[in-house]
Protein backbone atom coordinates (compact mmCIF):
# COMPACT_ATOMS: atom_id res chain seq x y z
CA UNK A 1 0.00 0.00 0.00
CA UNK A 2 1.12 3.45 -0.81
CA UNK A 3 2.36 5.18 2.37
CA UNK A 4 0.16 8.74 2.96
CA UNK A 5 1.52 11.07 0.51
CA UNK A 6 3.46 13.42 1.41
CA UNK A 7 1.26 16.14 0.53
CA UNK A 8 -1.41 15.13 2.77
CA UNK A 9 0.65 15.11 5.63
CA UNK A 10 2.76 18.34 4.74
CA UNK A 11 -1.04 20.23 4.40
CA UNK A 12 -1.61 18.38 8.01
CA UNK A 13 1.54 19.47 9.22
CA UNK A 14 1.37 23.13 7.72
CA UNK A 15 -1.19 24.72 9.80
CA UNK A 16 0.95 23.32 13.09
CA UNK A 17 4.35 24.51 11.46
CA UNK A 18 2.65 28.36 11.00
CA UNK A 19 1.53 28.37 14.60
CA UNK A 20 5.04 27.83 15.73
CA UNK A 21 6.97 30.43 13.95
CA UNK A 22 5.32 33.30 15.21
CA UNK A 23 3.70 33.83 18.75
CA UNK A 24 1.26 36.24 19.81
CA UNK A 25 0.42 37.33 23.65
CA UNK A 26 -2.69 38.59 24.13
CA UNK A 27 -1.60 42.00 24.83
CA UNK A 28 -0.20 41.86 21.19
CA UNK A 29 -3.11 40.59 19.83
CA UNK A 30 -5.14 43.35 21.40
CA UNK A 31 -2.84 45.97 20.11
CA UNK A 32 -2.53 44.72 16.28
CA UNK A 33 -6.43 44.24 16.31
CA UNK A 34 -6.76 47.75 17.58
CA UNK A 35 -4.25 49.31 15.31
CA UNK A 36 -5.47 47.69 11.99
CA UNK A 37 -8.76 48.61 12.71
CA UNK A 38 -7.80 51.94 13.57
CA UNK A 39 -6.01 52.61 10.32
CA UNK A 40 -7.86 50.15 8.34
CA UNK A 41 -5.45 48.07 7.16
CA UNK A 42 -4.88 44.63 6.70
CA UNK A 43 -2.02 43.09 7.96
CA UNK A 44 0.77 43.83 9.74
CA UNK A 45 4.37 43.08 8.39
CA UNK A 46 7.06 41.77 10.83
CA UNK A 47 10.61 41.92 9.27
CA UNK A 48 14.39 41.97 10.65
CA UNK A 49 17.29 44.49 9.06
CA UNK A 50 20.70 44.78 9.67
CA UNK A 51 21.54 47.67 12.39
CA UNK A 52 22.30 48.74 15.36
CA UNK A 53 24.78 47.27 17.48
CA UNK A 54 24.90 43.65 17.76
CA UNK A 55 23.35 42.22 14.13
CA UNK A 56 19.54 42.80 13.73
CA UNK A 57 16.31 44.63 14.77
CA UNK A 58 13.15 44.29 13.83
CA UNK A 59 10.88 46.30 11.52
CA UNK A 60 7.30 46.32 11.70
CA UNK A 61 4.89 47.84 9.51
CA UNK A 62 1.64 48.15 7.92
CA UNK A 63 0.94 45.90 4.36
CA UNK A 64 -2.18 45.41 2.16
CA UNK A 65 -1.29 42.10 0.75
CA UNK A 66 0.73 39.58 1.45
CA UNK A 67 3.84 39.31 -0.94
CA UNK A 68 4.68 36.36 -3.07
CA UNK A 69 6.89 34.86 -0.66
CA UNK A 70 5.47 36.19 2.79
CA UNK A 71 4.45 34.01 5.50
CA UNK A 72 1.21 33.99 6.51
CA UNK A 73 0.96 33.82 10.96
CA UNK A 74 -2.51 33.69 12.23
CA UNK A 75 -2.43 34.04 15.73
CA UNK A 76 -6.00 34.83 18.44
CA UNK A 77 -7.64 36.17 14.96
CA UNK A 78 -4.65 38.71 13.79
CA UNK A 79 -2.82 38.25 10.62
CA UNK A 80 0.74 38.76 10.78
CA UNK A 81 3.04 38.44 7.27
CA UNK A 82 6.79 37.46 7.93
CA UNK A 83 9.20 39.00 5.63
CA UNK A 84 10.78 35.70 4.00
CA UNK A 85 14.37 37.37 4.43
CA UNK A 86 13.00 37.34 7.96
CA UNK A 87 11.67 34.43 8.74
CA UNK A 88 14.55 31.64 9.70
CA UNK A 89 15.76 34.72 12.35
CA UNK A 90 12.19 35.06 13.88
CA UNK A 91 11.42 30.81 13.92
CA UNK A 92 9.82 30.89 17.75
CA UNK A 93 9.71 33.70 18.60
CA UNK A 94 6.69 35.28 20.93
CA UNK A 95 5.41 38.64 20.57
CA UNK A 96 4.26 40.30 23.47
CA UNK A 97 3.10 44.22 23.72
CA UNK A 98 4.36 45.99 26.81
CA UNK A 99 2.27 49.64 27.80
CA UNK A 100 3.51 51.75 30.50
CA UNK A 101 3.84 55.40 31.55
CA UNK A 102 7.10 56.16 29.77
CA UNK A 103 7.07 53.97 26.98
CA UNK A 104 4.85 51.44 25.04
CA UNK A 105 6.31 48.38 22.91
CA UNK A 106 6.15 45.64 21.02
CA UNK A 107 8.69 43.33 22.41
CA UNK A 108 10.20 40.09 21.01
CA UNK A 109 11.25 36.88 22.75
CA UNK A 110 13.47 35.26 20.64
CA UNK A 111 14.78 31.51 21.13
CA UNK A 112 17.05 32.16 18.35
CA UNK A 113 18.70 35.20 19.71
CA UNK A 114 22.62 34.98 21.15
CA UNK A 115 22.89 38.28 22.42
CA UNK A 116 21.14 41.24 22.42
CA UNK A 117 22.07 44.95 23.18
CA UNK A 118 21.89 47.15 26.19
CA UNK A 119 18.64 48.57 24.70
CA UNK A 120 17.65 45.09 23.66
CA UNK A 121 16.83 46.50 20.26
CA UNK A 122 19.28 44.29 18.41
CA UNK A 123 20.16 41.10 18.45
CA UNK A 124 22.17 38.48 16.80
CA UNK A 125 21.27 34.45 15.64
CA UNK A 126 23.62 31.81 14.78
CA UNK A 127 22.40 32.39 11.46
CA UNK A 128 22.90 36.30 11.06
CA UNK A 129 26.48 35.58 12.60
CA UNK A 130 27.00 33.22 9.80
CA UNK A 131 26.30 35.00 7.16
CA UNK A 132 27.82 38.73 8.55
CA UNK A 133 31.34 36.13 8.59
CA UNK A 134 30.18 34.74 4.79
CA UNK A 135 30.27 38.28 3.47
CA UNK A 136 33.08 39.51 5.40
CA UNK A 137 35.22 36.70 3.76
CA UNK B 1 36.47 26.97 15.54
CA UNK B 2 39.58 28.60 17.30
CA UNK B 3 40.04 31.72 15.38
CA UNK B 4 36.31 32.50 16.34
CA UNK B 5 36.87 31.92 20.28
CA UNK B 6 40.08 34.09 19.61
CA UNK B 7 38.09 36.72 18.34
CA UNK B 8 35.67 36.49 20.59
CA UNK B 9 37.70 36.36 23.73
CA UNK B 10 39.84 39.41 22.64
CA UNK B 11 36.00 41.20 21.76
CA UNK B 12 35.10 40.33 25.49
CA UNK B 13 38.37 41.76 27.13
CA UNK B 14 37.57 44.75 24.85
CA UNK B 15 34.08 45.26 26.32
CA UNK B 16 35.27 44.14 30.02
CA UNK B 17 38.12 46.83 29.94
CA UNK B 18 35.63 49.66 28.35
CA UNK B 19 32.80 48.72 31.17
CA UNK B 20 35.59 49.12 33.94
CA UNK B 21 37.05 53.08 32.03
CA UNK B 22 32.80 53.55 32.00
CA UNK B 23 32.60 53.23 35.90
CA UNK B 24 35.91 55.08 36.64
CA UNK B 25 34.63 57.82 34.62
CA UNK B 26 31.25 57.81 36.43
CA UNK B 27 32.54 57.26 39.92
CA UNK B 28 35.07 59.74 39.67
CA UNK B 29 32.67 62.15 38.41
CA UNK B 30 30.68 61.46 41.65
CA UNK B 31 33.62 61.84 43.60
CA UNK B 32 34.14 65.55 42.47
CA UNK B 33 30.84 66.40 42.45
CA UNK B 34 30.86 65.61 46.24
CA UNK B 35 33.50 67.98 46.61
CA UNK B 36 32.07 70.57 44.32
CA UNK B 37 28.98 70.62 46.48
CA UNK B 38 29.38 72.69 49.31
CA UNK B 39 30.77 75.72 46.85
CA UNK B 40 28.17 75.55 44.29
CA UNK B 41 24.70 76.14 45.34
CA UNK B 42 22.57 73.33 46.25
CA UNK B 43 18.99 74.54 44.98
CA UNK B 44 16.90 73.06 42.60
CA UNK B 45 15.52 75.87 41.19
CA UNK B 46 14.45 75.99 37.07
CA UNK B 47 17.74 76.53 35.25
CA UNK B 48 17.07 78.88 32.31
CA UNK B 49 16.44 76.61 29.23
CA UNK B 50 18.40 79.08 26.57
CA UNK B 51 21.02 78.43 28.19
CA UNK B 52 23.40 76.19 25.75
CA UNK B 53 24.13 73.69 28.47
CA UNK B 54 20.69 73.00 28.83
CA UNK B 55 18.97 69.94 28.70
CA UNK B 56 16.29 70.51 25.63
CA UNK B 57 12.47 69.19 26.00
CA UNK B 58 10.88 69.20 22.26
CA UNK B 59 6.85 69.95 21.99
CA UNK B 60 6.66 66.54 21.69
CA UNK B 61 7.61 65.48 24.35
CA UNK B 62 5.80 68.43 26.64
CA UNK B 63 2.39 66.96 25.15
CA UNK B 64 2.83 63.22 26.43
CA UNK B 65 4.19 64.97 29.92
CA UNK B 66 0.59 67.09 29.42
CA UNK B 67 -1.14 63.83 28.28
CA UNK B 68 0.64 61.77 31.57
CA UNK B 69 -0.46 64.48 34.25
CA UNK B 70 -4.38 64.37 32.97
CA UNK B 71 -4.63 60.89 33.16
CA UNK B 72 -2.64 60.74 36.68
CA UNK B 73 -5.16 60.61 39.69
CA UNK B 74 -2.79 60.88 42.45
CA UNK B 75 -2.03 64.34 43.96
CA UNK B 76 2.08 64.76 42.97
CA UNK B 77 3.04 66.24 40.47
CA UNK B 78 5.13 63.81 37.99
CA UNK B 79 8.64 64.63 36.56
CA UNK B 80 10.64 63.15 33.75
CA UNK B 81 13.71 62.16 35.72
CA UNK B 82 16.77 61.71 33.54
CA UNK B 83 19.81 59.67 34.44
CA UNK B 84 22.41 57.90 32.62
CA UNK B 85 24.02 54.30 33.44
CA UNK B 86 26.61 52.43 32.62
CA UNK B 87 26.11 49.98 30.24
CA UNK B 88 24.61 48.87 26.71
CA UNK B 89 26.72 48.64 23.79
CA UNK B 90 28.43 52.07 23.90
CA UNK B 91 29.49 52.41 26.99
CA UNK B 92 26.64 54.58 28.91
CA UNK B 93 22.81 54.11 28.19
CA UNK B 94 20.21 56.78 28.66
CA UNK B 95 17.24 55.89 31.73
CA UNK B 96 14.06 57.55 31.79
CA UNK B 97 11.74 57.68 34.90
CA UNK B 98 9.00 59.19 36.58
CA UNK B 99 9.51 61.08 39.60
CA UNK B 100 7.99 63.63 41.93
CA UNK B 101 10.75 64.82 44.08
CA UNK B 102 13.80 66.18 43.77
CA UNK B 103 17.21 65.88 45.47
CA UNK B 104 19.27 69.14 45.95
CA UNK B 105 21.98 68.32 43.57
CA UNK B 106 19.51 67.80 40.84
CA UNK B 107 18.93 70.08 38.15
CA UNK B 108 15.38 71.16 36.84
CA UNK B 109 14.71 72.05 33.51
CA UNK B 110 11.26 73.76 32.78
CA UNK B 111 9.57 74.34 29.42
CA UNK B 112 5.45 74.60 29.35
CA UNK B 113 5.16 73.43 32.62
CA UNK B 114 6.59 70.37 32.77
CA UNK B 115 9.68 69.28 33.89
CA UNK B 116 12.50 67.52 33.38
CA UNK B 117 14.88 66.83 36.77
CA UNK B 118 18.71 65.74 36.15
CA UNK B 119 21.14 64.40 38.64
CA UNK B 120 24.63 66.11 39.01
CA UNK B 121 26.13 63.34 37.95
CA UNK B 122 24.42 62.23 34.95
CA UNK B 123 24.48 66.24 33.86
CA UNK B 124 28.00 66.29 32.61
CA UNK B 125 26.88 63.46 29.84
CA UNK B 126 23.45 65.42 28.59
CA UNK B 127 24.88 68.68 28.35
CA UNK B 128 23.12 70.30 25.44
CA UNK B 129 20.88 67.57 24.53
CA UNK B 130 17.65 66.92 23.03
CA UNK B 131 14.97 65.10 24.94
CA UNK B 132 11.66 63.78 22.55
CA UNK B 133 9.40 61.57 22.78
CA UNK B 134 9.34 59.21 19.45
CA UNK B 135 5.96 57.50 18.86
CA UNK B 136 6.55 54.55 16.11
CA UNK B 137 4.73 51.47 14.84
CA UNK B 138 6.69 48.98 16.50
CA UNK B 139 6.85 51.47 19.64
CA UNK B 140 6.34 55.19 21.57
CA UNK B 141 8.58 55.67 24.37
CA UNK B 142 11.02 59.06 25.44
CA UNK B 143 14.64 59.49 23.61
CA UNK B 144 17.56 61.74 23.94
CA UNK B 145 18.21 62.92 20.32
CA UNK B 146 21.36 64.90 20.00
CA UNK B 147 23.50 65.12 22.54
CA UNK B 148 27.01 67.24 21.91
CA UNK B 149 28.28 65.84 24.80
CA UNK B 150 28.31 62.24 23.23
CA UNK B 151 29.98 60.38 20.04
CA UNK B 152 29.48 57.41 18.38
CA UNK B 153 27.07 55.31 19.67
CA UNK B 154 24.27 52.72 18.90
CA UNK B 155 22.10 53.29 16.73
CA UNK B 156 19.09 52.46 18.75
CA UNK B 157 20.15 55.49 20.45
CA UNK B 158 19.84 54.22 23.93
CA UNK B 159 23.13 53.50 24.52
CA UNK B 160 26.41 56.03 24.05
CA UNK B 161 30.01 56.85 24.37
CA UNK B 162 31.18 59.99 25.82
CA UNK B 163 33.72 62.20 24.45
CA UNK B 164 37.16 62.27 26.53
Amino acid sequence: MAAPSSSSLLSKAGPALRRQVLSLTDAAADRIRQLLQQRQRSFLRLGVKARGCNGLSYTLNYADEKGKFDELVEDKGVKILIDPKALMHVVGTKMDFVDDKLRSEFIFVNPNSKGQCGCGESFMTTSSAETSKRGSS
Amino acid sequence: MAPRSLIFHRFNSYVTAQIRRNHRLLSSASSSALHEAPSSSSSSSPSPSTSPDAVHLTENCVQRMRELHSSEASSGEKMLRLSVETGGCSGFQYVFDLDDKTNPDDRVFEKEGVKLIVDNISYDFVKGATVDYVEELIRSAFVVTTNPSAVGGCSCKSSFMVKQ
